[in-house]
């Protein structure tokens, strides 16, 4: 079964770097470029995996998180918050959020993989 | 006219599709390209956090191979410091690994002890200018681990021929990870040096004052040894392990503060006699308590005279209220003095020493440190003496 991962970030190469990492390992990824795109795409494609800045237009990555409980309805899910954000407290709140982990800036590809691949228990290509 | 047109739209769009192809091979490349500058990135900064670690070294060591062998086209990376007894090794699938890594490494080292900064082999004829002479020939970079000047080791990244060329770039990551190294080697030397330094000092004192004794010479040095090893089948941790260390090495220092004549009186003490024997544990305390780093450790010493029933001395402490560093402390101490000889009877052998610590467990002695130990002497210590 291909698992589909949701990656939400307004750095295209952010984006680019991630795509390639996650696709050269067998993934599925679907990418959005901030919280409302990403709440969108989260209907349709049902991701298993949600990778996401905080700071984004439109919709920043702390509302879309929320807002993808409801819409989610119960349903397993693993969210990523990547964030560059240094002050804890802004951080506070991923620490709520039940099945998210948080990683800071700059984030090794290799490792987020790796968090990815044990969250599906199986071990890294 | 319409058809040229139409030729002419035809091979734009076609030059557009190639180039489109080929702007997305670029972009792609350039991604991949970002990724392992990311990953560099992260390694160069974990290492930095990595530095001020100095106690484990053997760790750090490993995981700078294994995050570097992912970064370095994933194939075989080597530390080998031998005299810190290093030799780290993370194995791809490649083909030389048939052969024996150490010889390879010998053969390396040899050549990076010549002086060389860094050696690089992308090509045959470099690898037979290097001086090898093995049939099937490998790419590498290897760089000198050097500890004041002096090169002491290598850090080596190794791969098959049909293999991406190493390029500077490799270069540059492979000479600051073997720069890092050095510092975390050089590190952790000086640290060892310096506290082995200060424990040889401190147990060169101690046996100076033991000279006074002919009968206890090199007793704070076994109870030492002994104590140790309960702590480490205990599994404690390595900061109450380096607490023993010192407690147990120190234990019996206040009897520079008891005359000759009482310590090595042969027959019976008087009960005045007995009474000075008993103010040693606390005239320890006094002479160590200024020693902040000694702190934690002092309970150790302060309170190694204490029974687990409450009858011993200085405050007549009782079972777990005794300090567990004491606790240990006493078990070593009673074993020490059992096996060996005094002014006033002939030392007893291991067995039976062995008895009477199973007579006194519970009363004078932590029963459940008295199993530990039992256990300690069955894996045969070289502290046991004689017979078992």
């Amino acid at each position: 079964m291909i698992h589909t991962i949701l990656i939400v970030d307004d750095e295209p190469f952010n984006h680019r770097v991630l795509k390639l990492k996650f696709e050269n390992a067998g993934y599925k990824v679907v990418a959005a470029s901030n919280g409302l795109d990403g709440l969108n795409k989260f209907k349709t494609e049902s991701p298993d995996v949600v990778i996401t800045d905080i700071n984004m237009p439109v919709m920043d990555g702390r509302e879309m998180c929320s807002s993808l409980r409801e819409i989610g309805c119960g349903r397993q899910f693993l969210t990523i918050v990547v964030t560059s954000l240094v002050d804890k407290a802004e951080r506070q709140w991923v620490n709520d959020l039940e099945n998210t982990i948080c990683i800071e800036k700059p984030v090794s590809p290799n490792n987020l993989l790796a968090t990815v691949e044990d969250y599906f228990k199986k071990p890294v290509s | 006219m319409k058809s040229v047109i139409s030729q002419d739209i035809l091979s734009d769009v076609s030059r557009f599709m190639e180039e489109n192809v080929s702007l997305r091979k670029e972009i792609d490349s350039l991604a991949s390209e970002l990724s392992n500058r990311y990953e560099e990135l992260n390694l160069i900064y974990s290492i930095g956090n990595r530095l001020k670690v100095s106690d484990d070294l053997l760790s750090t060591a490993r995981y700078v191979i294994k995050e570097a062998s992912g970064i370095l086209h994933g194939h075989t990376m080597v530390l080998s410091v031998p005299d810190k007894g290093i030799f780290e090794y993370v194995s791809g699938n490649a083909e030389y690994s048939t052969d024996r890594p150490l010889d390879i490494i010998n053969e390396i080292r040899k050549e990076c002890n010549s002086g060389k900064t860094h050696i690089v082999v992308n090509r045959c004829d470099e690898f037979r200018g290097n001086g090898f002479t093995r049939d099937n020939w490998f790419k590498f970079i290897a760089t000198p681990v050097k500890l004041k000047d002096e090169c002491r080791g290598v850090l080596i990244a190794l791969s098959d021929p049909q293999e991406k060329d190493y390029t500077t770039c490799d270069l540059k990551l492979m000479t600051v990870l073997a720069g890092q190294l050095s510092i975390i080697i050089t590190n952790n030397e000086l640290y060892q040096n310096l506290k082995d330094f200060l424990l040889n000092f401190v147990k060169s004192m101690v046996s100076v004052i033991e000279a006074k004794d002919t009968y206890t010479r090199g007793h704070s040095e076994r109870v030492n040894g002994i104590s140790v090893m309960i702590a480490r089948a205990m599994g404690l941790s390595q900061k109450d392990i380096e607490n023993i260390n010192w407690a147990s090495i120190l234990h019996d220092i206040g009897k520079i503060g008891v005359s000759e004549s009482i310590l090595t009186k042969p027959g019976r003490l008087t009960e005045e006699e007995y009474n000075i024997i008993k103010t040693h544990p606390m005239k320890g305390h006094e002479i160590l308590k200024h020693i902040i780093q000694l702190k934690d450790a002092l309970q150790g010493i302060t309170y190694h005279q204490e029974t687990y029933d409450g009858s011993g001395y200085p405050e007549g402490l009782k079972g777990k209220e005794i300090p567990l560093y004491a606790r240990i402390i006493a078990v070593a101490d009673t074993y020490d003095s059992i096996t060996s000889s005094r002014a006033y009877r002939m030392r007893n052998t291991h067995v039976s020493a062995l008895k009477e610590i199973e007579r006194v467990s519970g009363s004078q002695l932590d029963p459940e440190i008295v199993e530990i130990f039992k256990k300690v002497c069955e894996d045969h210590p070289d502290f046991i003496r004689g017979d078992l």
